[in-house]
């Protein structure tokens, strides 16, 4: 009985592992592609499996307005001043709200009966103050 | 559910007729709290408000510098201007019903107590404006210091795109959202007392559970499992 050939063999199983890898690495990135893609994909076996359910239109909307329209990188100097100048004319307008009387008028228009407090500068009683 | 929908288009169909409206609805009660001082001399920096309406307007102003700052040297995002419109106008829209339950007596977190000598209305601060203002500075403490020490992570080479799990966050995943709500929460306290605040802290916290956390948990997944694929990848080449 002759020996085996050791380096024939070798050079078999590394050929046979070495395709193993491809394939497997093959299928493996399409599994990655097909479950992306949300569609069906078959198994070795040769069974269908379901396939992954995908989020909805309106789920990936909401997504990417928050999540991925706010991710990309990259200068938006329109986007940024509005947002400076928004933020600024907020504490304006709040102060506004305030020291002019805007709320306070807006107020007197609603069914809450809210009236100037007679303590308030604003009362009659008050203004005739010295 | 039908009384509310009677009362609401009654009320708003009696808008222009404040008389009508008077005299059919039982009022609530209530009024504007006084918020201009009647001393023009007792001025701070210029703006004859009292303290208490001072400072909600403070906050304000401290809120709108936060933003600024992160959004001039901290933020890394791109802004478009439909969501800055869209982020603006949320923030301006609950710091405007802060401000009507800081004027509404019933709400408010100041009741005028009492004339001084001079003949002026003091106010008595109620028990929820201190604790509102520890919780506004503690909450925008944590956002500010948690999303710099993040900044300075990413901006080291090396870093770019990793995920960052040290200082603040640490201590929680999303812990500059836990700072957005309280300091929100505390915003609400002070104008609005106790129930107010809490009413505030839980919507804001309820959204970020279930729009935004899920919303970014799931923009860091797909970067993981992009970078985790390609690392499989490289290592089965490798092999």
């Amino acid at each position: 009985m002759n020996p085996p050939d050791i380096g024939v063999a070798s050079k078999a199983v590394s050929d046979n592992v070495a395709e193993a890898v491809s394939s497997g690495m093959d299928s493996a990135k399409d599994a990655l592609t097909s479950r992306k893609k949300g569609q069906s994909e078959t198994s070795p076996n040769g069974t269908t499996e379901q396939a992954i359910p995908t989020d909805t239109d309106a789920q990936k909307k909401a997504a990417a307005d928050w999540a991925g329209a706010s991710r990309e990188k990259g200068p938006s100097p329109v986007g940024t001043f509005l947002f400076v100048f928004l933020r600024l004319a907020d504490v304006w307008f709040q102060y506004a709200l305030i020291a002019h009387e805007v709320m306070p008028t807006l107020m007197s228009y609603l069914p809450i009966g809210a009236t100037y407090h007679p303590f308030s500068c604003h009362h009659p009683r008050v203004s005739t103050l010295p | 559910m039908r009384p509310t929908i009677l009362f609401l288009a009654i009320t708003l169909g009696s808008l222009p007729c404040p008389k009508f409206n008077i005299d059919t609805f039982p009022s609530p009660g209530g009024y504007v709290v006084p918020h201009r001082l009647a001393d023009p001399r007792s001025t701070t920096l210029g703006l004859s408000l009292t303290d208490y309406h001072l400072g909600l307007v403070g906050l304000a102003f401290a809120s709108a510098l936060k933003q600024i700052i992160w959004i001039l040297f901290i933020s890394e995002q791109k802004m478009p201007p439909q969501f800055a419109l869209t982020v603006c106008g949320f923030n301006t829209f609950l710091n405007t019903l802060n401000t009507f339950v800081a004027l509404y007596s019933r709400t408010s977190g100041v009741l005028p107590q009492t004339f001084d000598f001079g003949g002026y209305y003091k106010q008595a601060v109620q028990y929820a404006v201190p604790m509102g203002q520890s919780l506004f500075c503690a909450g925008l403490a944590i956002e500010l210091i948690s999303e710099v020490q993040r900044k300075v992570f990413k901006s080291r080479p090396g870093n770019k795109g990793k995920p960052f799990g040290g200082g603040l966050f640490r201590k929680a995943t999303n812990i500059n959202y836990g700072g957005y709500t309280l300091w929100r929460a505390g915003y609400a306290c002070y104008a609005g007392k106790l129930g107010w605040g809490g009413l505030t802290g839980m919507l804001v916290g309820t959204d970020f559970v279930r729009r935004a956390i899920p919303s970014m948990d799931k923009y860091c997944e797909d970067k993981v499992s992009a970078e985790i694929g390609e690392d499989i990848v490289q290592m089965l080449m490798r092999v």
